[in-house]
């Protein structure tokens, strides 16, 4: 799998594209880059690693131009054996040289459909003048179909999956303009590119990543998963808090090493080998009574049909792939889709047809799949971001505000959950995409919630704060809280669930305990019911992670 | 970590509104009252007389005033009265002893003969900065400006409406025919109501039917447009477009084009129109008391916080349990009432309703919230800012009126300022993208 030595790159492997030297970047009180240096090779597969909030958005930004780092330089390949200087703070002086950059966060136009979403910069024009709608369908099915055949690029953007918009946006940035023009990429900077995928895209993704690379292009490359830095990576640089940590190959690494460079401290349990969680403390043997109970639902076409319970003390896992409905069965059972009939029990009382209030009133906890579109309230302090469900609960006589009372929940919820904020009155913006994940698991998790539905709950979350996470959604249930968990990180379903339900097609199509929970088994229900095109399926089932 | 150790470390409510973009609005305010003064001119102003001393004498010269006398001594005071003018074009002279010892212009400067014998002038004092003026202009602003508290709710939860001035136009006109018939029965069937003098309703009575019913009519009108645009999920400038239409043609029906008045001289000139000196401070207290209490919900209370909550991003806000829909028709039923409250302002200042009271206020208003610095698409707005739009909007009216430009103009230049502001604010916005 290690990759230095079959990306036969054509250029010589050694020759330094693009170099960043003593960047540093400040934002208000926050030192976010300080005096970070880094050369990145041509063809190679670099990661940056750190926990969140270490500045490896930033330094990716600084290299794209989206932000203005205030002393340091990025220099990029200019010919040979010379090297330029990019113009600080200028997305076009990037974007000429090569530099394309595929966001943590969507930004997209999710009324536009996929191909005008990929041709926005600049649309085909027929000879008269008008759009040409077929040029701009088939190069944008050209893009998106290397990484991904399923995806119907006449589909509006907002309709797809957070895994599919996401395929869409590491396809823009694929974008050869040279033809027309333009730049063709030669580093690209993936921010978390497998956040929101599942399994088989991750998959594909990085595949195609060892191919560019392989074609020369630089990639530098963001994230927190270690089987994929394994997988793939050639080089690896490690930031902390803001500053150079070192630059390794990553043949000459292993977990536990990086772990530590990354959090200054070994960590007592590695991610990629969480022990079952489960296993601890026995109480598996004995979960509680029945919190939650979910009879007959169904929605739409969605959903059909739905059962299940979870019991006080137990987490419940749910697999599936992507569009097998999981997410929209936690919509349904916090009370937030209309259409969906059956009933929902929480703690002994009947909620469905009450809405979210009802479920938050009985004690149900929700952390959403898309922290920006569902999560976040982007011009709210991030203080009130947490407090926003609990303020009326909270209220004096008149819903006059308890802000003593606020402040003191902030505070607690902070400190437990490790976010790390300015102030709390900071922006969510102004945080890194790992802690504004945290300040979301912050709002729903704490006393008070017997029920926690959790979509992705830590994605984006760097590997020191996930174990932490796992430590205390298991503490929360060993405490007496019924978790439903729906996760496409197979580790992370295995090692916290105490039995997982496998949904396709908007079913439970199978439940596994015990020894029977196996990423395989897993795989085998998930594409049980699946309709699809004979050959995908088999694609589907048997590409799985890399184990490391 | 050690950073989110601050503790819940919001600046102080003092301090927030000297940081706020407000700050900047008060300049603005400033700067134009500062042009107005300068450009706007003087006109006479307050009568003054001035004794004359019975050794003077006096004469009209070809348009001048001659005031005279053998010695300096009686005209001393005279002088003194006057001011030293200055020395080119007059219409007084003051000579003594055959020589002209000040020459002065004065307007208007009439003699009232017969004992005492006395000279007339009237001051001149500046069109704009005279107390006058602005007391009118600050009255003026608050029907507007209580509106426009009201709107800044409706923006900041991502709404608009642009009922308003229909809505204020109903509240008044039925406000005035349950004001009038208050006085009927008060003093009796067959009373001339119209020139009652004394007697009718008392205060006790007067005032709350007038303003309740204001009030209510309001928040009936916002009640009825919240739930269309939550239960309809049509978007609100459709559902308020509609009922600007509907209520302002209501009005016209029930009044027959015709004014209505007649009301309890308890609720005039008992209570909004109460004299205080020389000035009327009852609808400008109304206005301050309603900014406060604009700016207490929005920010110290849950509503508030889940008006804010909405306007930033309205599926989170589901997400995270606020009842959308009900905070929607609540917030829409506030403005309707500020609408009605502002209403009752006017019929008790004019002691009157005008059929067509209140057409176009809608613009005044959303341009008063705008000016103030709610965003449009939602999530942004302040009370205090709203109060400071409506004053900024009235000086604008009222600046055509000191300049002497034709008055339609006004809509020009108020159309123009909103634009200003708006693109003002987002060029602020990206010039200070960290913090708030
Ligand atoms: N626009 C901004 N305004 C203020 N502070 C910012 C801004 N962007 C980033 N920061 C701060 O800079 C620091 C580094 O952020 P950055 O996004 O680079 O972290 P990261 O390494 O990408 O973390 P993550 O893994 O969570 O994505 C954080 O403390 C963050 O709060
Ligand atoms: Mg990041």
């Amino acid at each position: 799998m290690k990759s230095l030595e079959s990306a036969a790159s054509p250029s010589d492997p050694s020759s330094v594209l693009l170099a960043a030297e003593g960047i540093s970047k400040r934002f208000g009180i926050t030192q976010a880059l300080d005096d970070v240096s880094v050369t990145f090779l041509a063809g190679e597969i670099h990661a940056l690693m750190g926990e969140n909030g270490a500045g490896k958005s930033t330094l990716g930004k600084v290299i794209g131009g989206l932000h203005r780092q205030d002393t340091g330089t990025v220099r990029i390949a200019a010919g040979p054996g010379q090297m330029r200087e990019l113009t600080p703070g200028s997305i076009d002086d990037a974007f000429h040289a090569g530099v394309r950059i595929v966001h943590q966060e969507l930004a997209q136009c999710p009324n536009l459909t996929v191909a005008e979403n990929l041709s926005l910069h600049d649309l085909p024009r027929t000879r008269m003048g008008l759009l040409d709608r077929r040029a701009m369908t088939e190069r944008a099915a050209a893009l998106v179909h290397r990484l991904e055949p399923g995806i119907d690029v006449e589909a509006p953007l907002g309709l797809l999956s957070p895994g599919r918009r996401q395929i869409c946006q590491i396809a823009a940035a694929l974008d050869d303009r040279s033809a027309s023009g333009g730049s063709s990429p030669r580093v690209i900077v993936f921010d978390e590119p497998t956040s929101s995928l599942s399994i088989a895209e991750t998959e594909r993704l990085l595949e195609i990543t060892r191919k560019l690379a392989a074609g020369g292009i630089t990639i530098i490359y963001v994230s927190h998963r270690m089987g994929e830095i394994f997988a793939v990576c050639d080089r690896v640089t490690v930031l902390r808090d803001g500053k150079f940590v070192a630059t390794s190959r990553v043949r000459d690494l292993d977990e536990p090493t990086l772990v530590e460079q990354m959090i200054g401290r070994r960590l007592s349990t590695p991610t990629g080998k969480l022990p079952s969680l489960a296993a601890e403390g026995g109480h598996v043997a004995h979960p509680g009574k029945p919190l939650l109970k979910v009879s007959g639902l169904s929605s739409a076409s969605k959903l059909s049909d739905i059962s299940l319970e979870v019991r006080e003390r137990e987490i419940v896992g749910i697999g599936g792939l992507v569009g097998s409905g999981r997410s929209e069965l936690l919509n349904a059972i916090f009370g937030l889709d209309v259409h969906a009939r059956g009933r929902v029990d929480a703690d002994g009382k009947v909620i469905s047809g009450g809405g979210p209030r009802a479920a938050i009133e009985a004690g149900i906890g929700y952390v959403p799949e898309d922290r920006r579109l569902q999560g976040l309230f982007f011009l709210l302090g991030v203080g009130e971001n947490t407090v926003v469900p609990y303020m009326k609960r909270l209220a004096r006589a008149l819903g006059i505000r308890n802000q003593a009372g606020e402040s003191r929940l902030i505070r607690d919820r902070f400190a437990e959950f490790r976010v790390k904020a300015a102030s709390p009155a900071s922006l969510p913006g102004e945080l890194s995409g790992g802690n504004q994940q945290k300040l979301l698991i912050a709002r729903w998790m704490g006393e008070g919630t017997k029920v926690l539905l959790l979509d992705e709950p830590t994605r984006g979350i760097d590997v020191g704060t996930k174990a932490e996470i796992y430590k205390l959604v298991r503490a929360a249930a060993d405490a007496g809280a019924a978790v439903l968990l729906v996760s496409s990180e197979m580790p992370e379903l295995l090692a916290l669930s105490d039995r997982i339900l496998v949904m396709a097609n908007g079913k439970v199509t199978g439940e596994l305990r015990d020894g029977e929970m196996t990423q395989a088994n897993i795989l085998k229900l998930a594409t049980a019911e699946r309709e699809m095109p004979a050959g995908q399926e088999a694609k589907d089932a048997g590409r799985v992670l890399p184990a490391r | 970590m050690s950073q989110s150790e601050h503790p819940a470390a919001r600046p102080s409510f003092f301090k927030r509104i000297l940081q706020a973009q407000e700050s900047g609005l008060i300049l603005v305010i400033l700067l134009m009252g500062l042009l107005l003064t300068a450009r706007g001119g003087t006109k006479p102003g307050e009568m003054q007389r001035i004794p004359l001393p019975e050794a003077a004498t006096v004469a009209d010269v070809d348009g001048v005033l001659v005031i005279s006398s053998p010695t300096d001594e009686p005209l001393r005071a005279v002088r003194a009265a006057l001011g030293d003018g200055g020395k080119g074009l007059s219409n007084i002279r003051i000579t003594s002893g055959g020589q002209s010892v000040s020459a002065v212009s004065a307007s208007n400067p009439r003699v009232l003969d017969g004992p005492p014998r006395a000279l007339l002038v009237s001051g001149s004092e500046s069109k704009f900065l005279n107390s006058q003026n602005l007391v009118l202009l600050a009255t003026q602003a608050s029907f507007i400006a209580v509106m426009a508290v009201g709107m800044t709710a409706v923006i900041i939860l991502g709404g608009i409406d642009l009922s308003v001035g229909s809505i204020y136009g109903l509240a008044a006109v039925i406000g005035a025919f349950s004001l009038r018939a208050l006085q009927i029965r008060f003093l009796g069937p067959g009373a001339d109501v119209l020139n009652a003098s004394a007697g009718g309703a008392p205060w006790l009575v007067a005032i709350p039917v007038g303003i309740g019913v204001c009030c209510l009519v309001g928040a009936l009108c916002g009640v009825f447009s919240g739930s269309l645009i939550v239960g309809l999920r049509v978007h609100p400038f459709i559902i308020t477009l509609g009922m600007m239409a509907i209520l302002s043609g209501l009005v016209f029906v029930l009044t027959g084009g015709q004014s209505v008045s007649g009301f309890p001289e308890s609720f005039t000139k008992g209570f909004m129109k109460m004299p205080a000196g020389k000035v009327y401070p009852v609808p400008m207290l109304i206005m301050g008391l309603m900014m406060l209490a604009g700016m207490f919900v929005l920010s110290q209370t849950v509503l508030g916080r889940r008006i804010f909550a909405i306007g930033g991003n309205e599926t989170a806000a589901t997400y995270a349990g606020i009842p959308v829909g009900r905070v929607k028709i609540t917030v829409y039923t506030i403005s309707g009432m500020l609408a009605g409250l502002s209403a009752a302002m006017y019929l008790g200042y004019y002691g009157a309703a005008a059929p067509g009271a209140g057409q176009g206020y809608e613009l005044d208003v959303i341009a008063a919230a705008v000016i103030g610095g709610a965003s449009l698409s939602g999530g942004r707005g302040s009370a205090f800012g709203a109060v400071l739009g409506a004053l900024l909007v009235q000086m604008i009216s009222n600046g055509m009126l000191v300049l002497e430009i034709d008055q339609s103009y006004t809509q020009i230049v108020k159309g123009a300022a909103i634009v200003v502001a708006v693109v003002l604010d987002q060029a602020k916005a990206r010039l200070a993208p960290v913090g708030r």
